[in-house]
């Protein structure tokens, strides 16, 4: 079931991984609603507009990655794109606690958008679907589509259509 | 760079291109000042030739989809981080002016900087485009950028006219 809104979903995101846009990393709804781990699984023929797979993971996770990137680098919003310099073992450290509530998640949603900055609606993730994108989600593929709209595209290939 | 190729029965001296693209042919002999580069990177992986594995006779092609990128002085290969690196571009086919100025003004709106992005690491099987990053830096910078150890930024004039789009796509061997 769609979930309609006008307001943007997401405040802030910051990349962990990024190419021409945010890839995977860690974002906040707005209106405090909570911090969500996303990843890119599929992505259109110029890889601009693209799948999100996000799922929820710990306010103090969150914060304590947003903590430990900060002692290093200035904070960004609406985005942030860490450097070189965050991959201490701190920061490493708590992309990994962020990383271990992933993987215990089943509980996925979509989102087709850009950069999740643009996103408006979301999309829960069909049951039928939950093996294939978990297996997307963690093996770190992303889908190439051709066709509009992007993510019924997508669900449609995933079913084998 | 002392280079003798041939395919077939022709033998020739030879001064290699990083855009030169060498699948098929057989290498002669090859000075030993020289080193080369092929790059079966559908797998991932970047294998190489180079001159004091005495090549001389092995066909160009002989590994999984090798194709021969660069011929550079071994000596360059080892004295930096970016001699013989290899830049990968996720595309299929020409990108537009309009694709890449879009891109870049994204980047420069969200990372500050305007360019597009590029990978040492490509995801295999991914349809890409590869260059030297030594060519590439020729005519447009090259910045690290974001913490992955393997993604880089390709700087692009503003605007992305279709000049630099020819520019920028000529740099890029689509690999086969």
């Amino acid at each position: 079931m769609n979930k309609e809104i006008l307001d943007p979903l997401f405040a802030w995101v910051i990349a962990r991984e990024y190419y021409d846009g945010p890839i995977a990393g860690v974002a906040s709804r707005t209106r405090g609603q909570g911090k969500i781990f996303f990843r890119s699984i599929a992505w259109d023929s110029e890889q601009w507009n693209r799948v999100f797979a996000i799922t929820p993971v710990q306010d103090s996770k969150v914060e304590r990655l947003r903590a430990a990137l900060t002692k290093i680098e200035e904070p960004k919003e609406p985005f942030w794109l860490p450097s070189e310099a965050t991959n201490t073992p701190e920061v490493l450290s708590a992309w990994d606690a962020v990383l271990a509530d992933v993987r215990k998640s089943t509980s996925w949603s979509l989102v087709e958008s850009h950069d999740l900055l643009d996103a408006r609606s979301e999309a829960a993730q069909p049951a039928d679907l939950a093996t294939a994108i978990a297996e997307l989600v963690t093996q770190g593929a992303i889908r190439d589509i051709d066709g509009a709209p992007l993510l019924t595209v997508f669900l449609d290939q995933l079913r084998g259509r | 760079v002392g280079l003798l190729l041939s395919r077939g029965p022709i033998v020739a001296p030879y001064e290699p291109l990083f855009r030169d693209n060498f699948a098929g042919h057989v290498l002669q002999s090859l000075d030993y000042s020289a080193g080369i580069l092929a790059a079966p990177f559908r797998d991932g992986e970047v294998r190489g030739l180079f001159s004091n594995q005495y090549p001389s006779g092995r066909e160009l092609m002989d590994a999984k989809m090798g194709v021969v990128l660069a011929a550079v002085p071994l000596s360059r290969l080892s004295a930096g981080a970016s001699e013989g690196q290899l830049l990968f571009r996720y595309r299929r086919g020409y990108e537009t002016a309009t694709r890449l100025g879009r891109a870049a003004a994204d980047a420069e709106a969200k990372i500050g900087v305007h360019g597009v992005s590029v990978t040492t690491n490509p995801i295999a099987g991914r349809a890409c485009g590869v260059a030297c990053r030594d060519a590439v830096e020729e005519l447009f910078p090259v910045l690290k950028t974001g913490a992955d150890p393997h993604h880089y930024t390709v700087i692009l004039p503003r605007p992305v006219t279709k000049d630099v789009a020819d520019l920028f796509n000529e740099l890029f061997r689509d690999v086969p």
